[in-house]
């Protein structure tokens, strides 16, 4: 019955009221004012329901947001010493690590949401190395052993999807998913059998201070103590500013870099162009998975000081959105990397400064992220109205 | 061999079968959902944050029916109240996510993922809302009223659990002793398989997961059947996360209540190669393997490696698929990108 209605609307020739078509170009400045536009609205909606929870107005939020990246100093001097300053930019760091990671697999159009389980893969490596090899190395060369360990070990988690999808077009999205929480479990199954106490979840902290091997295998804090604290991640700082570095030379200015992108562009192209498709995407999957390895390196040796199911904090996945919406570009996802670290830090102090419930992050996070995933069409298209007849 | 013989034993204890059955069926109505959605072409990474919006949403309902809209209790009104909330909060979770990726062509996994985020977010604070009033030290929201009107069984349960044959007392508890939620999935299931497979409309719904494009220049309406499928997929694994909460743990909600049942209904609709009928007795080996461990009397490490193996399994079967590249065994193929009609 439906099909003759439909054939005869379909003759009738008329022009949609909506048009959507791709925008050729669009001014840097233009698509910068959506994507903020975007962000202002999303703080806007978040206000109000935290207004309507909590009945907090701007202001309190305000202070209370400052307060958690700055505690309460009053100069840039002291607020660059501060706890929370630093847990901050620890937060921005592995994120921005773990999404620098993802960086040549997703230009490649690998779709690697396997960072959680290769993320696991190097901070259970570390911990480890650190809980049972401390007694048989001298520090330089526990560091040497973490590394690389935790690399191979991400590597390893890294590659045998793209094994798969290199020499059998294997689903990457759902198997790099599935060895996420094949890992959780064998992290789990590790923090039960090395468990600190019986019955405790995780490790315990693994060389405690003031045991005879005191900070070994642990990152000093106390670099640069004079300008910061003693409690700056700065050797954090050091490590990703590096990867940042060494990313975009690899992929902006190597032969094998120019490969991914081909790859990503087209695979036909780039078999035509006599570049090994299936080399390049093991090989980059080696790449990605080893950096996911040593960011999970870094938040035990640097900060953890464990391993459990939960240190690694869903980051894996954020870090997904972060680089995806940083467009592949280091500077964007740093900042994507620090908004979405002082979103989680500000919530978590409003919690306490206001009594918002601490759930309520995720909830606020997730709405920031849909108006800038959605901010995104207002910048690849345009819509057109359909016009009158005779104007132009 | 002590853990063979162990979870021997285990597998065939009728309590056993209930809990498998009861975890099954909750990963069916995830991995339905899913189904549904994937089938119009589009990964929804976002029915874990999906399905705890469904259960914080019956949650919701039965609360406030139990405490605030009623002075005398129906089940049946009981019932719909918390169904009617369950499918309007999955529904908007669907909404969200088919309006970024259908409308404005999002990255779907991106968009997913956020959208797993703000779900479990919602659900926790609507959640732990709701326990701090009720006064439960702000930890449990407890409706077991509504759990109770949700288990109510078929009645001749009754009789066959009461009578002096042990064989009709094992049958009856294998096979009636769950409320109708459950037989609901089956024949959901089942008559999914037929929408899928015997209708025009199924048809239609595979071409657009398939080649959009042509499905297009058929006169099939793409983001019609996108957004009807998500939507629909959206309730039926949003009614998942409530029946885990209301039959399988009783009507109590406790934060991250779920777990990770989402992630694994992901993995079933993957092992079920996109076929409804083979999600079924996915969906009891599945449950089996999630409950064998707490079932099984091993310590906990073991149980953690029980718990792998339905990943493992997963992992099993993406990859013999792929080897066999059998056309009907594939995912469907434009799964995970987004239709722009002027770019074909």
């Amino acid at each position: 019955m439906s099909k003759d209605t439909t054939n005869t609307k379909a003759l009738q020739p008329k022009q949609p009221l909506l048009h959507i078509v791709r925008r050729a170009d669009l001014a840097w400045w233009k698509s910068w004012l959506f994507r903020i536009g975007a962000f202002v609205i999303s703080c806007i909606v978040c206000l109000i329901i935290i207004n309507s929870v909590t009945g907090a107005g701007a202001s309190d939020v305000w202070k209370a947001l400052v307060k958690s990246f700055i505690g309460s100093s009053t100069s840039v001097g002291e607020a660059i010493k501060t706890i929370q300053f630093w847990a901050v930019i620890r937060e921005t760091l592995l994120l921005l690590g773990i999404a620098l990671a993802l960086v040549p697999a997703f230009k490649m159009r690998f779709w690697n949401i396997g960072a959680r389980g290769q993320f696991f893969a190097g901070a259970l490596t570390t911990a480890i190395v650190m809980k049972f090899l401390t007694p048989y190395m001298s520090t330089g060369m526990l560091f040497v052993t973490m590394i690389v360990g935790s690399v191979l070990a991400g590597a390893l988690w890294g590659v045998i999807p793209a094994i798969f999808k290199a020499k059998w077009n294997t689903n990457e999205t759902l198997f790099t998913l599935m060895m996420n929480y094949i890992m959780v479990q064998i992290v789990a199954y590790c923090s039960i059998i090395w468990a600190a106490r019986e019955g405790a979840p995780g490790m315990g902290v693994i060389n405690k201070l003031g045991s005879e091997f005191y900070m070994k295998g642990w990152f000093a804090t106390d670099i640069m103590s004079g300008v910061f604290s003693d409690k700056n991640d700065m050797i954090m700082v050091f490590i990703v500013v590096a990867l940042a570095a060494f990313m975009w030379v690899y992929m902006n200015r190597t032969k094998r870099g120019y490969e991914i992108s081909v790859v990503g562009e087209s695979e036909n192209t780039a078999r035509y162009a006599g570049i090994n498709v299936k080399s390049v995407i093991i090989r980059t999957m080696l790449l990605s998975g080893a950096i996911c390895g040593l960011i999970g390196f870094m938040m035990v040796s640097g900060y953890a000081h464990t391993v459990s199911v939960d240190t690694e904090g869903m980051r894996g996945f954020t870090a997904i959105i972060v680089t995806w919406l940083g467009k592949f570009k280091v500077g964007y996802m740093a900042l994507v990397s620090l908004l979405l670290s002082l979103l989680s830090a500000g919530t978590s102090q409003l919690a306490t400064s206001i009594g918002l419930k601490e759930t309520l992050a995720d909830v606020l996070v997730g709405i920031v992220l849909f108006f800038i995933i959605g901010s995104e069409f207002f910048v690849n298209y345009k819509i057109k109205f359909r016009r009158k007849e005779g104007t132009k | 061999m002590d853990y063979i013989i162990s979870a021997i034993t285990t597998i065939f204890s009728t309590s056993f079968v209930t809990m498998a059955i009861t975890k099954g069926i909750s990963l069916l109505y995830g991995a339905l959902g899913e189904m549904m959605t994937e089938k119009a072409g589009n990964m929804n990474l976002g029915i874990p944050g999906i399905m705890y919006m469904g259960a914080v949403g019956g949650i919701f309902g039965a609360y406030m029916y139990e405490n605030n809209w009623s002075s005398s209790f129906s089940p049946f009104l009981a019932i719909l109240v918390a169904l009617a909330f369950c499918l309007l909060f999955s529904m908007l979770g669907g909404l969200i996510y088919s309006f970024l990726t259908i409308t404005l062509k999002a990255n779907q996994n991106v968009t997913g993922l956020a959208l797993t985020t703000f779900g479990t977010g919602f659900a926790n604070f609507l959640g732990g809302s709701l326990a701090k009033l009720s006064g439960n030290d702000g930890l449990a929201v407890v409706v077991r009223k509504t759990g109770k009107a949700f288990k109510t069984t078929l009645p001749f349960y009754e009789p066959m659990a009461n009578s002096n044959s042990g064989f009709l007392k094992t049958v009856g508890e294998v096979l009636f002793s769950y409320g109708f939620l459950t037989y609901v999935c089956i024949a959901l299931a089942i008559g999914l398989a037929f929408v899928f497979n015997r209708t025009r409309w199924g048809l239609n719904l595979r071409a657009v997961g398939e080649n959009p494009g042509a499905a297009d220049a058929a006169g099939v309406n793409v983001n019609a059947y996108k957004y009807i499928a998500t939507m629909a997929g959206s309730a039926v694994a949003g009614i998942g996360g409530m029946y885990f909460v209301m039959e399988r743990i009783s009507g109590v909600w406790q934060n991250n209540a779920l777990g990770d049942t989402g992630w694994l209904a992901v993995a079933l609709v993957i092992f079920a190669l996109w076929r409804p009928g083979r999600a079924i007795w996915g969906s009891l080996l599945f449950g089996g393997l999630c409950v064998l461990g707490t079932c099984m009397n091993v310590p906990d490490q073991t149980k953690e490696i029980v718990r792998m193996l339905p990943y493992i399994m997963t992992v099993l079967v993406l990859v013999v698929t792929s080897l066999r590249k059998r056309r009907e065994d594939q995912p469907p193929q434009s799964l995970g990108l987004s239709y722009f009609r002027e770019e074909r």
